[in-house]
């Protein structure tokens, strides 16, 4: 059960990413007005997509809700399992809505593939599109190992660089630097050093990673998806493409639990206790690996705590990915919307927790200057919060 | 058929900000069948539009900031008419809310009221503030009265205590 609730934080969390936050821009183009590029321009253009994505984000939270009593910050799980059996009466309507939302998830995916892609091979060059290595947590048996398994890292090749880590053993091959003009760290892959480590983790990582998938429709999508590029799929612009897989193969998979008799066993918690000072735990999040690393006292109080999150993997990519796309799309003295736009786009890409305020209404405080090689100042645009 | 959706809005662990989950828990337990339905939530999102485009009254219940504690204040409600591109994507108002359910689904509840009751404190907190708590009753006994058919304009209609 605590495998469908994660399942189903993964889809609302990469339906509101996808629909609500990107695909105005895809639908619209970079270039739109701002007062255009929001959901309602979405709705005029196309409204089965933008009701699509609403449906698709309400069944996520609804599975949430009906197992965990709450979207936010539930507390039906627990040490040793779940509070709470989840009762035939709502798993049988959580599968009754199942073939709908499977079906828009799909229909989402087809639009992409047929409409998104041959418009924006500009950004899908350019929008952090470079070697990088990718990390994710994957199965004994080579699948996506979304709620447990060890750490794979591949490369640009698509080949295997370090296998079967433990996430216990992090320390020992991620490093943590720190930059002045930031609180946020950046991880890196310490046998590469600072900066040369630089990975990736999310959709995009967790494509890219795998042996295998496995569910029907996903795993023909996936086939698909992999034959974008020779090797590993390299642009960034393509975690949007990602996303939509995994939404799809998240809703089969969860099809798959609630159709499996067990899920309705009311054994759903075994007594734990303190039994150890420290612990490390990873799962893949929706936005990619997350690590959490705790000391607790004689009383489990926590006494030191380390989070790597999803955003910090991803960073030094973030980082290097604006450079990219200013380098290209930035040519003149004058700075323009549609500049800052894709900037901003760059970022939305890996929906990294900055996702909202690099969009939201317009009211993220951002400031750009644009310099000649000299340092002069050649133009600014400054957007206040 | 006709329906009442009450949203209830709050954090459960910041004081004064859980009254609407207070009311909406009475109002759940006075209320249960399909006729009304009450729906707490710690943010207003995008897809409560759609539930609401199915019913004929619509009754959102929030903690507010621009009144003294304890202060309840209740107005009527119709979809957003400023700019769309003021949409926030983690929660909205219910003025936006109305309005994406008007474009997506091309229908609004009849009757959409707001009632907020001023709050004292959004400190860490499982408790209520005392002007709070003794607002709840009149909180409730307005929300029934709505469900009777009362209709408010968007005034201020009540203080409770000065401020």
């Amino acid at each position: 059960m605590r495998r469908v609730l994660n399942l189903a934080q993964i889809i609302q969390s990469h339906a509101l990413s996808f629909f609500y936050l990107s695909s105005p821009d895809l639908l619209l183009g970079m270039d739109a007005d701002p007062k255009d590029r929001n959901i309602f321009g979405v709705l005029r253009t196309n409204p089965e997509l933008a009701r699509g994505g609403i449906r698709l984000r309400q069944f996520g939270q609804q599975v949430i809700e009906t197992l965990a009593g709450k979207r936010i910050h539930p507390r039906w799980v627990v040490p040793g399992g779940v509070n709470e059996p989840l009762s035939q009466k709502n798993r049988d309507s959580l599968l009754s809505a199942l073939p709908e939302v499977i079906r828009i998830a799909n229909d989402a995916l087809q639009f992409f593939k047929n409409n998104v892609v041959e418009n924006f091979r500009e950004e899908i060059r350019t929008f952090a599109a470079f070697p990088t290595l990718f990390m994710g947590l994957i199965t004994a048996d080579g699948r996506a190992g979304y709620y447990e398994g060890h750490i794979r890292f591949t490369d640009e090749h698509g080949q295997i660089v370090t296998d079967e880590l433990l996430p216990a053993e992090y320390p020992k091959f991620l490093g943590e630097a720190v930059e002045p003009f930031t609180f946020m760290k950046f991880p890196y892959y310490l046998p590469l050093g600072y900066p040369d480590g630089i990975y990736r983790v999310g959709p995009l990582a967790r494509l890219n990673i795998v042996d295998r998938w496995e569910t029907p429709l996903a795993k023909q999508e996936w086939v698909e998806f992999r034959a974008l590029q020779r090797h590993a799929v390299l642009s960034s612009f393509h975690y949007h493409y990602a996303r939509l897989i995994e939404i799809l193969y998240c809703l089969e998979h969860m099809q798959e639990f609630l159709e499996d008799p067990d899920i309705l066993n009311t054994h759903v918690r075994s007594t734990a206790s303190l039994n150890n000072l420290e612990g490390v735990g990873a799962a893949e999040a929706p936005r990619g690996t997350l690590i959490h690393h705790y000391r607790v006292d004689e009383q489990g109080l926590i006494t030191w705590a380390n989070l790597i999150v999803a955003t910090n993997h991803n960073n030094l990519a973030m980082n290097r990915g604006i450079l990219q796309a200013a380098k290209h799309f930035v040519h003149s003295d004058k700075l323009t919307e549609g500049m800052l736009n894709r900037v901003e786009a760059v970022i939305r890409a890996f929906d990294p927790c900055l996702s909202c305020s690099t969009h939201a209404d317009g009211h993220m405080p951002l400031h750009i200057q644009l310099r000649a090689p000299d340092g002069r100042l050649l133009d600014e645009l400054l957007r206040p919060s | 058929m006709k329906t009442t959706l009450i949203l209830a809005c709050g954090n459960p662990l910041r004081g004064d900000d859980a009254l609407a989950l207070h009311l909406a828990r009475s109002l759940r337990e006075e209320f249960a069948g399909p006729e009304v339905i009450v729906h707490a939530t710690q943010q207003w999102t995008p897809e409560l539009a759609e539930p609401l485009s199915h019913c004929d009254l619509a009754i959102f219940l929030d903690a507010s900031t621009r009144f003294s504690p304890g202060f309840i204040h209740c107005e009527s409600v119709t979809p957003y008419a400023g700019e769309e591109h003021a949409l926030l994507t983690h929660s909205c108002g219910p003025g936006l809310l109305l309005l994406m359910s008007a474009k997506l689904y091309q229908r609004v509840p009849q009757r959409a009221f707001l009632l907020t009751v001023g709050a004292q404190s959004f400190a860490f907190s499982f408790s209520l503030s005392t002007p709070v708590q003794q607002a709840l009753p009149e909180a409730l006994a307005h929300i029934r009265a709505i469900l009777s058919g009362a209709t408010y304009p968007p005034t201020i209609f009540r203080a409770l205590t000065a401020s």
